[in-house]
């Protein structure tokens, strides 16, 4: 491992992630139904290590700081009830697991022990953020499709009634914002669950949606790219791609990233939806990307992930699986990871697109990897979760 | 549009409507025999995905076989963004006729069945049969079957949900077939014409027609409209949400935002709406050509003059069994009645006429040329029509199936197609004098439907050997039969098929998809006698020879303009065409008149132009040498089911046990264990440790069984009463299959008996060798209840004795002779006649009565070490078709029959007493192809003195009338 810190500095990290773990579980159990606690706020100022949402921020950038330096070595794996859905969440010291059954399992990321374990019935499939204090859960079917609970007291502050929801949640500007599959973007009042605003596309919402310098971007079955104004939800431009868009949003200095299932990656202004490049793939690209500075990263169904320059689209390097790359690459610091269905996670040499490690995890990965509290998390089919740590490290 | 794929899917049609698969084979008292001919040198060869199984004769097709699998699966990993935990096995075989003999799955695998994905060992079983682009396009439906399975199993495996639900099928084969061919021509003709004819059945309504060829056909349009109404990502959505609701029609509903009503609406209304139009310009057969058959699905026309006028020939399954028919043409509007010339289906000589594959024809002096499957491989026949004799039978070593003979103009050739062992598909020309077959043409292109030019110089045919080949595309070519030397007629990307000459061999007419539907179109040659070859091909013109659409000399005119479609056109001697028409769901004979006068009438139709004369398509294959990597293929074995059952009895207490059938990949060598559990008491545990292990190989034409068993246990007879048995020991058996239909068995069990019948205080030790044989026939055809013609029977003798104490010593036969007459298309006469008899020291007793044989009594409450039996049944339809419809789904209660019986019989052990029978009607209703319901009423009568059985005043009828419900097959 290597990180810009010394060893006491880590160490000290290490127990101020344990201490905010802790807290977390507190709110949690509070949560899932044990005697109201009143927590404090669990996201501090270690912000390298917090992934509160989907792509660790409002840009989807899925990036950290942190590297983990390959060779790694396994320091836990559990199973759990059903699989991992797309994303993991964590505040650096706890790992939120939403499941594909309706439970929400939090695991200690430094061990791997279970801390809680609650069901959301129906049973339905979910997923969450966590902003600050506050939980908020996606049910991919069945009502409410949207709650916010509170950590401090485990309350239920409020929820709603939105459809099926197969995207992940955007926390930004005080809002909750959702793309429903029914044609419908979402913006909610974070604290009061009022509805600030919604905007109605032509196609089913599967394209997970992102933010940045006031708008809201995310793709849609119609094969559109969406920019909205995150204050009022009034459409500020439009760009339209020649299949439906399942893939999230990301956004890196100004640019908006997106794949679309023509199997071409568009990299579009921001400001105003125009075309900066194209970059057409031998396959439909499902997943997000990732933004490290000049470089974005993404994967296609060919099986090549490609690093290409942020400004021109030029390829820097790809690389290729034997399978489909299935997940966002994740940049953590020099390092590339990424999951493919050929059942492999990889570690990649940002700059060269080398390969410096692999893992076999068994089945196929469709999980974004995570950094948190030092170690590498995946998620394998079989329902399991594995962490990672550097090799020879405790 | 594939041919051949129109062929295997318009068979499969063939079998829907008219057959049901024989559910029996070789080692069950009746059913046919899946006969082991060829001795199979299987291969395994390792790609990145699969593991391809094949034979050396083959390689070259399992080279194009296993390329192409890689490329589907990469085309398949994206489209469904899903990739496959395990290796695939895939099993190819050259031919049909080869891929019949699969032991992958227990079943007869019928013509019309292109390939099959099973779900045990996750095989992909597909055979090619001369068309690349068919063999292809059946690796790709099936491999869509297995990402289909694959996808919808992870869906549910990351939910944690342990079962997965299955899919409608009208939603899996829709799917298979549309994202393996898209749509064609063949889907485009089934959909008009259900369209015009008004039976397309709405997705809600489904059930109606599950299973059949039109549901297939259904799945497939109802996939297209989804992909071009809502979005191609909707396709892959609908197993994506598979999840979310029970019911796959909320599964629609929350997927496409309709709800099921609402898209049956839409998807009925688009297609009215797109097909309506059509008869603006075109027009069913029926309205635009006179009508020569009327029933059945008739095929392969043929024109032959006889001095009381002019005939036609042709093959049709009217009467379920394939038949050779010969019908007077007539001038009125009513059809003549068709005379059978060759009767199919029932003898191993006419095993299959491949109704849909094969041309026939016919000499002027009457001499009719036709193939057959005969055993192994097919065989040329040329039959005298005027004579009723057969004239010659030809079989030739080196070609497995035959198609498409066509006669020389001298009547002493005959140019086919052949398949030979490795699978190509080539141009052979016979010499029926000398009974040889020269190879006219040898390469891989699929060369089919040759018709010998009327001047005896060209040879017309039709071939995948354009550059549009690749994409399974067939136009017309020429070959010089004495040179071999191959030239276009037509090239397009469209398919010209079943050329057929003028008598004057000015015209060719062919069948052609060119504007969307299969029509009849016609090329003319300007220069009398003498056609033009292709331009650029670098003949000079006065080589000009063959006929060529391009040419600005001929002509390419279209001269049908029907809305479903029109096949195999055939000329008589008086300018018109016969062809077969497809209209409401079926084939039938008609015929065009003023076929010239029509041609000279109809617009000129753009000349082909595209450049056939380049190089043809190449197929592409596996890179490098990895072909020598493959290993000679060593069984290994894995479980296919394994299941246990524990079972609370009053009388015999608990008894658990489990069982296991564990197979190699090519299911050559098969084990079953049975092991089970009934003591009653702890002391008895071990002596009542139960087993039976079964070893059946069928890798050969003689198929093997050994196995060994221990059982004890206390049973009960209503003949022996309550008793106790050991009985542990082995056999072996045989069974040689003379043909599909014949096969004689012969089994040797060798087993210690030691039976105490503790009621009666009497034990008895004894050693005893059973020696059986039989013969056993079965060409019998199955409606939806039972057989509906042909014959079956069992003969069966053998022996059991005891070589130890001489305890036991008696004999066995059993004659068990059924035959069907079929008094028309959908009534039948069965008879039955069955006697069964062990005589001697300790024979064991048969037992009789209920649904299945004597009607009326109790189920096996009459027995006797002799049995004998006479049915009779009138088999008829009782309600064809009845829907039953719910809030959520319905029912549909298809052909309903009725039978009227009359059974006679009894058992007996020293004296026969009495004439036991009974008489009445019954329904038969078939549940989901397994089960049969049965329930039988009427009145049992005896007979007291059964030498009076005429004398009706001797006959003692009872006077209360009885109800019989059961379940089973007709018998």
């Amino acid at each position: 491992m290597s990180t810009s810190a010394g060893s006491r500095n880590s160490s000290l990290a290490g127990t101020f992630r344990l201490l905010r773990a802790g807290l977390l579980a507190f709110g949690l159990l509070a949560v899932f139904g044990c005697a109201r606690l009143t927590v404090p706020q669990l996201t501090g100022d270690d912000a390298a290590h917090l992934w509160p949402q989907f792509g660790g921020n409002p840009r989807r950038s899925h990036l950290v700081s942190t590297t983990l330096r390959p060779p790694l070595e396994l320091a836990w794996q559990r199973r759990t009830s059903a699989s991992v859905g797309k994303t993991l969440i964590s505040d650096g010291g706890a790992l939120l697991c939403p499941l594909r059954d309706g439970h929400l399992l939090v695991v200690d990321a430094a061990s791997g022990k279970k801390i809680a374990q609650k069901k959301f019935r129906p049973g339905y499939e979910i997923t969450c953020a966590l902003h600050g204090p506050l939980l908020l859960v996606v049910r991919r079917y069945g009502e409410p499709s949207l709650s916010v609970h509170d950590l401090r007291d485990g309350r239920i502050l409020w929820s709603a009634a939105a459809g099926s929801i197969e995207t992940e949640p955007l926390v930004a500007e005080g809002r909750l914002i959702v793309a429903a599959e029914e044609k419908k973007v979402i913006a909610y009042e974070l604290a009061s669950g009022k509805v600030l605003w919604s905007v109605s596309t032509e196609g089913n919402l599967r394209s997970t949606p992102a933010f940045a310098d006031g708008k809201v971007v995310f793709g849609s079955d119609d094969g559109r790219v969406y920019a909205v104004d995150v204050r009022n939800g009034q459409v500020l431009w439009q760009f339209r791609t020649s299949a439906a868009i399942l893939a999230p949003a990301a956004i890196g200095q100004g640019t908006v990233c997106v794949g679309s299932t023509d199997r071409s990656f568009y990299a579009l202004s921001l400001d105003s939806g125009m075309v900066r490049w194209v970059f057409p793939t031998g396959g439909r690209i499902h997943q997000a990307a990732a933004v490290a500075d000049s470089l974005v990263l993404f994967g296609s169904n060919d099986h090549f992930l490609y690093c290409v320059s942020l400004h021109n689209g030029r390829q820097h390097w790809r690389f290729q699986a034997k399978s489909i790359i299935s997940t966002a690459p994740l940049v953590a610091g020099k390092v590339v990871y990424v999951g493919s269905l050929d059942k492999h996670v990889y570690a990649l040499e940002l700059e060269t697109g080398q390969e410096l490690w692999k893992h076999d995890t068994g089945g196929l990965v469709s999980t974004v990897p995570l950094v948190a509290h030092d170690r590498l998390i995946m998620t394998a089919e079989g329902n399991r979760i594995l962490a990672f740590r550097v090799k020879g490290e405790r | 549009m594939r041919r051949l794929y129109h062929n295997t899917l318009l068979l499969a049609l063939l079998g829907t409507m008219l057959l049901l698969p024989c559910p029996g084979h070789g080692q069950y008292y009746f059913g046919r025999n899946k006969v082991q001919y060829d001795h199979f040198r299987w291969h395994v060869l390792q790609t990145e995905h699969f593991d391809i199984y094949f034979y050396p004769e083959m390689r070259k097709l399992a080279e194009i076989g296993a390329t192409y699998a890689e490329e589907t699966y990469r085309v398949l990993e994206d489209r469904f963004s899903h990739n496959i935990a395990r290796r695939i096995p895939l099993i190819f075989y050259a031919s049909h006729a080869h891929f019949q003999q699969t032991n992958t799955t227990p079943y007869l695998v019928p013509e019309g069945v292109g390939g099959f994905f099973e779900f045990l060992k996750g095989r992909v079983v597909v055979p090619a049969n001369g068309s690349i682009s068919e063999f292809k396009h059946v690796i790709r439906h099936e491999l869509v079957h297995v990402f289909t399975y694959s996808k919808l199993n992870s869906v549910f495996k990351q939910r944690g949900r342990i079962t997965t639900p299955d899919l409608p099928l009208w939603f899996v084969e829709g799917l298979a077939e549309y994202w393996s061919s898209g749509w064609d021509s063949q889907a485009e003709m089934f959909i008009r014409d259900g369209v015009l004819n008004g039976y397309i059945v709405p997705v809600s309504q489904m059930y109606q027609i599950y299973g059949s060829f039109l549901m297939y056909k259904e799945g497939q349009a109802i996939i297209k409209y989804i992909d071009e109404t809502f979005g191609e990502e909707k396709i892959l959505r609908l197993i994506e949400n598979s999840w979310k609701e029970e019911r796959f029609a909320d599964v629609m509903r929350i997927t496409l935002g309709v709800n099921l009503e609402e898209f049956d609406k839409q998807w009925l209304y688009a297609l009215k709406k797109r097909t309506y139009p059509l008869l603006e310009r075109r027009d069913s057969p029926e309205m635009a050509s006179s009508v020569v058959t009327r029933e059945g699905i008739d095929t392969k026309p043929v024109f032959y003059r006889r001095a009381d006028g002019g005939y036609v020939v042709f093959v049709s399954n009217r009467m379920g069994y394939s038949n050779i028919y010969l019908q007077k043409l007539s001038a009125s509007k009513e059809s003549a009645k068709a005379e059978v010339l060759i009767k199919g289906e029932r003898t191993s000589e006419f095993e299959s006429f491949h109704v849909l594959q094969s041309k026939i024809d016919v000499t002027p002096s009457g001499m009719l040329a036709f193939v057959s499957r005969s055993g192994a491989s097919d065989v040329l026949n040329v039959f005298d029509i005027e004579h009723r004799t057969m004239v010659k039978q030809v079989r030739f070593d080196s070609l497995v199936s035959l198609y498409s003979p066509s006669w020389s103009p001298d009547g002493r050739r005959l140019v086919l197609t052949g398949l030979n062992f490795g699978g190509q598909s080539d141009l052979y020309v016979v010499d029926l004098e000398r009974e040889t077959a020269e190879q006219l043409t040898d390469d891989l292109f699929d060369d089919r439907d040759p018709a010998w030019s009327p001047d005896g110089t060209v040879i017309a045919f039709s071939s995948d050997r354009t550059p549009y080949g690749a994409e399974g595309y067939y136009n017309l070519y020429m070959v010089d039969p004495h040179t071999g030397a191959v030239e276009p007629a037509t090239c397009s990307p469209h398919n010209d098929l079943s050329p057929a000459w003028s008598s004057d061999g000015r015209y060719l007419a062919f069948t052609s998809d060119r504007d969307g539907a299969y029509n009849i179109w016609m090329v003319r040659n300007t220069a009398q006698g003498a056609f033009a070859s292709m331009p650029g091909a670098g003949d000079s013109a006065s080589s000009k020879r063959y006929p060529a659409a391009t040419d600005e000399m001929d002509e390419l005119r279209q001269l049908t303009f029907f809305t479903t479609g029109a096949f195999d056109p055939a000329w008589t001697d008086s300018d018109q065409l016969l062809f077969a028409a497809f209209e409401n769901f079926s084939f039938r004979l008609r015929l065009l008149e003023d076929v010239v006068k029509t041609f000279a009438g109809s617009a000129i139709v753009s000349a082909d132009t595209l450049p056939c004369q380049q190089q043809a398509w190449v197929t592409r294959e596996v890179q490098g040498d990895v072909f020598s990597k493959a290993v000679k293929y060593r069984p290994k074995f894995d479980l296919d089911v394994a299941q246990s059952a524990v079972t609370q009895d009053p009388i015999y207490g608990t008894s658990g046990g489990a069982q296991l059938a564990i197979t190699d990949m090519l299911g050559n060598a098969q084990y079953y264990f049975l092991i089970y559990n009934n003591a009653r008491t702890r002391d008895e545990f071990l002596e009542s440790f139960n087993f039976a292990v079964t070893r059946l190989d069928l890798s050969h034409r003689t198929n093997f069984a050994v196995g060994l068993y221990h059982f004890a246990g206390r049973y009960y007879s209503l003949y022996d009463f309550f008793f106790w048995e050991r009985r542990a020991g082995g056999f072996a058996a045989v069974s040689y299959p003379f043909s599909v239909f014949k096969r004689f068995e012969a089994s040797l069990n060798v087993r210690y008996s030691d039976k105490d019948w503790y009621v009666f205080n009497r034990r008895r030790q004894a050693v005893l060798v059973s020696n059986i044989v039989s013969f056993v026939k079965d060409n019998s055809l199955w409606g939806p209840s039972g057989p509906v013609d042909g014959e079956r029977y069992n003969i069966t003798l053998g022996n059991t004795l005891d070589v130890h104490h001489s305890h036991v010593n008696f004999i066995t036969l059993i004659v068990d002779y059924r035959h069907y007459f079929r008094l028309s298309r959908s009534v039948t006469h069965a008879v039955r006649l069955m006697t069964m008899v062990n005589e001697g020291k300790e024979a064991t007793p048969f037992f009789m009565g209920g649904s299945w044989d004597l009607r009326g009594y109790p189920l096996w409450r009459i027995w006797g070490t002799k049995l004998a039996l006479v049915s009779n049944e009138l088999r008829l339809p009782f309600i064809d078709r009845f829907f039953v419809k719910f809030p959520i789904g319905g029912l549909a209660l298809n052909a309903i029959r009725g039978a009227i019986f009359l059974d006679l019989g009894n058992g007996w052990d020293d004296q026969f007493e009495e004439l036991l029978g009974s008489f009445g009607f019954g329904v038969r209703w078939r549940i989901g192809g397994v089960l049969v319901l049965r329930l039988d009423g009427g009145r049992k009568f005896t007979v007291p003195k059964p030498s009076r059985f005429h004398h009706l005043k001797d006959i003692d009828v009872d006077k209360r009338w009885f109800t019989q419900f059961f379940f089973g097959w007709d018998f």
